[in-house]
């Protein structure tokens, strides 16, 4: 794939997330998605200078414009029926070939990062290092819906309902915060405030504020409560970890760390416990040692015996 | 059509009309003067309105008396950042970045070719979609798409040294 039109093709989501994977592996282009990243998040965060608002304005021109003139042309219009009836149609044809445009927007982490995003809705979503969420823009009104794949937090301006939809479920909510987390085809949704619902393909359940619950093989287990304190801290850059598979941790250390770790993994067991993203040696040792494993490092690949 | 669902396009479009002229001219007066007349011609043409397509009406008056104006000498960009809660994860040097960062975008905007500086910031500030814009400005989509990827192209090109 060229450069020149790597760019283009990724605007219009051309590029699917394997591909986007693969690039970001190679050294050319993960620097080059790093910055696009940077610049479309920036500038959408940029706002114009202004020296009136809106009502000063409004005051200004409603002292210019004077009523009255609107009757004589008004029966105008309504003898061009037929014009009116074309105009209709071809709104109509416009708004159909509109809609069925896709307009995809995708925003993605790279492993080792983490970024804030605002929605058109105001919601503000958190993700964690290695993940993406993508939504359509152009059909944000009538249906404000986000894929996400990885992990993320979502802060729910209040208004209309919002959808997180993952293959192994879908979460709806009013306003609300709550986190998400789908990997390796299991989704777990854990509520910080409000009412989240959260439905695999046969279930339903609705989550209240300290209750979490989790999709794995399409199974919904019934909510149990969770620390509030710890689910969401890895917004923070820490992680803690109660009773859960060792393979989990040893990915988080390497989405977080951008690192590889080759460990032969016996997935049946299970760490407790914490990390910090801030110095690998040291999550290494809080996460191997306890385990009595052995590991060796050498540049960004870890050996672990 | 009387004062009041006038006053109602009014409160629906003078921001994007009036960021339009901005993203134009780089030059905040201007903008908002142009911007008082794009709704004051559109007024004294309110017996043809017709809601539908209303907004592309003010668009074509708002990019019609901007071309009457000389491109202002000015043509300086001053956005600024969106006041937003800043997860505490992000340190005050992170926040200096990109004040920077912001500071950087500003002054490659004014480099920036006009029609593809107007359809960046209509995408990105205002939100508007490929489609959207492309019948604000009377433009296939493709040709959105193809200034959409020049602007970008350029600003990754050049955010590294230039401040």
């Amino acid at each position: 794939m060229n450069k020149d039109t790597f760019i283009q093709d990724w605007m219009e989501g051309k590029i699917t997330p394997e591909q986007l994977e693969e690039l970001k592996s190679n050294p050319e282009y993960e620097g080059s998605i790093r910055e696009l990243n940077q610049i479309l998040k920036a500038s959408s965060q940029l706002t114009p200078p202004k020296k009136k608002d809106k009502q000063q304005a409004w005051a200004e021109l409603s002292d210019r414009i004077t009523e009255g003139q609107s009757e004589k042309a008004a029966k105008v219009i309504k003898l061009n029926r037929f014009i009116k009836l074309a105009v209709a149609v071809t709104v109509i044809l416009l708004l159909t070939v509109y809609l069925l445009l896709p307009s995809t927007t995708t925003f993605t982490t790279l492993p080792g990062e983490q970024l804030t995003y605002t929605l058109p809705n105001g919601t503000k979503v958190t993700l964690n290092a290695a993940s993406s969420i993508s939504f359509s823009a152009s059909q944000w009104d009538t249906e404000r819906k986000v894929d996400l794949t990885g992990e993320a937090y979502f802060d729910v301006t209040n208004g209309k309902p919002f959808t997180v939809a993952t293959r192994a479920g879908n979460i709806e909510v009013l306003g609300t915060r709550f986190n998400a987390y789908h990997r390796s085809g299991t989704l777990r949704v854990s509520c910080f405030e409000g009412k989240v619902s959260v439905s695999s393909k046969s279930n339903n359940t609705v989550l209240r504020k300290g209750q979490m619950s989790e999709i794995k093989n399409n199974v919904l287990e019934d909510p149990k409560e969770f620390d509030v304190e710890k689910a969401a801290a890895w917004r923070t850059g820490e992680f803690y970890y109660e009773n859960t598979p060792l393979t989990e941790v040893v990915y988080e250390l390497e989405r977080q760390f951008n690192v590889e770790i080759n460990i032969n993994l016996n997935s049946k067991r299970h760490y407790t416990g914490y990390f910090s993203n801030k110095d690998l040696d040291e999550a290494l040792k809080l996460v191997l040692l306890p385990m009595s494993l052995k590991y060796e490092k050498a540049g960004s690949t870890i050996e672990v015996k | 059509m009387d004062k009041a669902r006038f006053k109602d396009l009014f409160d629906q479009y003078y921001e994007p009309i009036r960021n339009f002229l901005y993203y134009k001219l780089g030059d905040i007066d201007q903008a908002e003067d142009i911007a008082q007349e794009v709704f004051i011609k559109a007024w004294n043409k309110k017996a043809e309105i017709n809601l539908s397509t209303v907004k592309s009406l003010l668009y074509t008056i708002a990019n019609n008396l901007a071309i009457n104006h000389f491109q202002s000498a000015k043509n300086k960009y001053e956005f600024h950042l969106e006041d937003q809660e800043k997860p505490s994860s992000e340190t005050p040097e992170y926040q200096m970045e990109e004040k920077e960062f912001a500071q950087r975008l500003n002054h490659l905007f004014s480099e920036l070719p006009e029609n593809q500086r107007v359809v960046f910031l209509m995408n990105r500030i205002d939100d508007m979609t490929y489609g959207q814009i492309a019948e604000q400005l009377g433009v296939g989509v493709k040709a959105v798409e193809k200034r959409m990827h020049e602007a970008l192209k350029f600003l990754r090109e050049h955010i590294k040294q230039k401040i």
